[in-house]
């Protein structure tokens, strides 16, 4: 959590979106120690006196931007605006602009926003797709199951949105089968299915319960 | 309108070096886009919030926030009544016309008692809010009240609560012939206008007056200094 705080923060400045750290409550129970770093990274936005604050040549960058009291009159409105703030709700250019422009800030910095972990996946048949508490769970399976000789790995996903289609796909191309444990009714299992062409089994759990390690075992012994 | 940019003229004050906060609502277009400052015009409600963070990361801004009473004090009264609890140092400027207007004439947490609306067609039965009374007990720590109809005396509280450092809150009473003013028999806006005239008073003004003369009257003034 203190990792992807920091990051989220960063993201956030970066690419000026608002930037949410999904913990969940185990995750947010858990007491363990914290490894602070002695320096932090902090981003720095760009600034541009007199540069539009809300539009950019280039696909995919971000504008500038001022801080208020700077004396940029800045005007920021969550209505449809222009590239310097002013608000235009009846132009469909500005309109479809202003929406290509947020999005593309997101879709074309995908590779360096999306972050996952890899477990033992370079010789693996089965591999784990998790998130959250549960891969805590998912490793200990995989670790488990590699000392009895199984060839299992896990796919641990940091991010969720942009999701991380491209190493979902690649694992799913990989290995024969994926598992997706999580704790609620198969959303990610549903994401996993769209890029992999394997088959993608998903273990969901809904009892107010963290998925333990039996669990997953449990489901791998069937399949295996 | 007017008024803001008067006090603002008066005072020698630098607008470029100010932040105006609004919401939603007719009020909340007086400072965005027109001011010659940092605007934020935001979400239904949330002025206060957005004008606590920018303050926050900045105490040396001056930050004026301008809205309605629906904005301020009915979908936003939470974060009024915090604002005030924890005196941050924000001017607030309340357009009260009584109900939530630009959204087509619904009843507001200040709509009076009895009144037409769109959602309270048989009369509104809830009593509103004495919006100087409530921030002035939820801590804040300059609070006026006055009619767009006392112009001068405007003036002469938002330079107030511009010099003040603490909670400031205004309240204005202005008129809207659109949404109130046509449910409620007061068609005209000259006749919306007349009425603030007779009905607003000053605190020296009521000593003389009876407890039936005094029922329709609304009390101006500062409140708190």
């Amino acid at each position: 959590m203190y990792d992807l705080t920091l990051r989220a923060f960063n993201l956030s400045e970066q690419y000026r979106v608002p930037s949410m750290v999904m913990a969940d409550e185990a995750v947010g129970h858990l007491r363990e120690a914290v490894r602070f770093l002695a320096k932090i990274e902090v981003w720095d936005r760009t600034k541009q006196k007199g540069g539009a604050p809300f539009g950019t040549e280039e696909g995919g960058g971000v504008p500038p931007m001022p801080a208020f009291g700077e004396g940029e009159r800045l005007a920021v409105t969550g209505s449809t605006h222009d590239a310097l703030g002013f608000r235009k709700t009846d132009d469909p250019k500005v309109h479809a602009a202003l929406v290509e422009r947020i999005n593309q800030k997101i879709s074309k910095n995908r590779e360096s926003i999306v972050e996952t972990e890899e477990y033992f996946l370079d010789d693996s048949d089965i591999a784990v797709i998790a998130y959250g508490f549960t891969a805590r769970s998912g490793l200990y399976v995989v670790r488990r199951l590699r000392e009895e000789g199984v060839k299992i790995g896990m796919l641990r996903l940091k991010t969720l949105w942009p999701f991380p289609d491209g190493k979902v796909r690649e694992v799913g191309r990989r290995v024969k089968k994926v598992v997706v444990p999580e704790m609620n009714r198969g959303q990610v299992a549903d994401e996993a299915r769209k890029y992999c062409p394997c088959d993608v089994i998903p273990i969901g759990q809904t009892n107010g319960e963290v998925i333990r390690p039996e669990t997953i075992i449990d489901t791998l012994r069937k399949i295996v | 309108m007017g008024l803001i940019l008067r006090a603002i003229d008066e005072l020698k004050m630098d607008m470029k070096k100010m932040l105006f906060v609004s919401g939603i609502g007719c009020a909340a277009w007086i400072p965005s886009p027109h001011f010659d400052g940092d605007t934020l015009h935001t979400l239904h409600g949330r002025a206060i919030a957005f004008a606590t963070g920018a303050k926050l990361f900045n105490p040396d801004l001056c930050v004026m926030v301008v809205s309605g009473d629906g904005d301020l004090a009915s979908i936003g009264g939470n974060h009024l009544i915090h604002a005030a609890r924890r005196n941050i140092d924000l001017k607030v400027i309340c357009a009260n016309n009584m109900i939530y207007g630009m959204t087509g004439g619904q009843a507001a947490s200040t709509t009076p008692r009895g009144a037409k609306t769109t959602t309270s067609e048989e009369g509104n039965p809830y009593r509103p809010f004495d919006l100087s009374r409530l921030v002035m007990a939820a801590g804040a720590t300059y609070v006026a009240k006055y009619s767009v109809t006392q112009p001068i005396s405007l003036i002469h509280a938002i330079k107030k609560a511009l010099r003040h450092v603490g909670f400031s809150f205004i309240e204005v009473l202005s008129p809207c012939p659109t949404q109130f003013g046509r449910r409620n028999r007061l068609d005209r806006p000259e006749e919306m206008i007349q009425e603030l005239l007779r009905r607003c008073i000053l605190e020296e003004e009521a000593k003389g007056l009876t407890e039936e003369q005094l029922a329709e009257k609304m009390i101006t003034g500062e409140f708190l200094k």
